[in-house]
């Protein structure tokens, strides 16, 4: 392990990594909530006409 | 081969089973490049544990360059041809693109404010990138401010196809102009200046920023498709009764 934790520079460091975890999060639930919402609109649409 | 992924049918099985894998895909390479970056790579001998802010910035700056020049690429096809899956790829890159810009600039900021002194400078990289990020809102902005679709992506294929003069700057400003920001280390004359314990988890970390990349954009062309789809549908009903 390389890593020195002690550093006071980790909260920089843990910062730019928790925003990409929670920018990739939300963009994934976004997408994936997208294409969920409009999937299920086009299966009900087939369905019924 | 334009012809064939051009097909909204043949793009909708496709990309059933692409996206879900490109995600899986990006999924293996964040769990395997992640400790990689943060916790077993070296820490830099002048910028201490600084460096590990670079595995998820320089991979954001990469492909926030690479989305818009697909997204550049796209526009011409939608443009030229008039595909209009062209359009629905490039509309669709843009908020990832946009996200992968906006995730730079912060980072890069987090990365300034313990090596530079500075959360911010108004040196040509980082202006260049700003002007990118705005870029992007601003394409995102034109197609949401116009009703007619057809008419609303030629607008902003013409938009992005304009911004293309960014990239060379961007890629360019630390040779160009004297700049805060350090030059290439990887894509320079003269190869590589960086050591392969940095390397690897540099590029497995690129690598999972293109894959979560091609499974955004799958699953968001498809949503954009299937919407296409049911909003002809309901005009077609409203118009025969």
């Amino acid at each position: 392990m390389s890593a020195d934790f002690t550093d006071p520079v980790w909260m920089y460091v843990g910062g730019a990594y928790l925003l990409a975890a929670l920018g990739f999060g939300a963009l994934g639930v976004v997408i994936i909530g997208r294409l969920t919402r409009w999937a299920r609109a086009a299966r009900m649409d087939t369905e019924s006409s | 081969m334009i012809q064939a992924f051009a097909n909204p049918a043949r793009f909708l099985s496709f990309s059933a089973w692409a996206w879900p894998f490109a995600g899986v895909a990006a999924l293996i390479l964040f769990a395997i490049g992640a400790p990689w970056a943060l916790v077993f790579s070296p820490g830099d001998y002048q910028q201490g544990e600084s460096v590990r802010i670079m595995y998820v910035h320089v991979p954001a700056a990469w492909w926030a360059l690479g989305i818009y020049a697909f997204m550049g690429g796209a526009s011409f096809v939608s443009l030229i041809w008039r595909h209009a899956l062209a359009d629905v790829a490039a509309r669709a890159a843009a908020p990832i693109g946009a996200f992968y810009a906006g995730l730079c600039l912060v980072t890069g900021s987090l990365w300034g404010a313990p090596t530079w002194g500075t959360w911010w400078v108004w040196d040509a990289r980082l202006t260049s990138m700003l002007i990118l990020f705005l870029t992007y809102l601003g394409y995102l902005a034109l197609h949401a401010a116009i009703d007619d679709e057809e008419r609303a992506g030629r607008l902003a294929a013409v938009l992005c196809l304009a911004g293309l003069i960014n990239l060379p700057i961007v890629h360019y400003s630390v040779e160009w102009w004297s700049t805060l920001h350090q030059g290439a280390s990887l894509l320079r004359d003269g190869g590589a200046a960086i050591h392969p314990s940095m390397l690897g988890p540099l590029l497995t970390m690129a690598g999972a920023y293109a894959a979560a990349f091609a499974a955004l954009l799958l699953a968001n062309m498809r949503a954009d498709v299937f919407r296409r789809r049911v909003e002809a549908a309901r005009l077609r009903r409203a118009r025969a009764s």
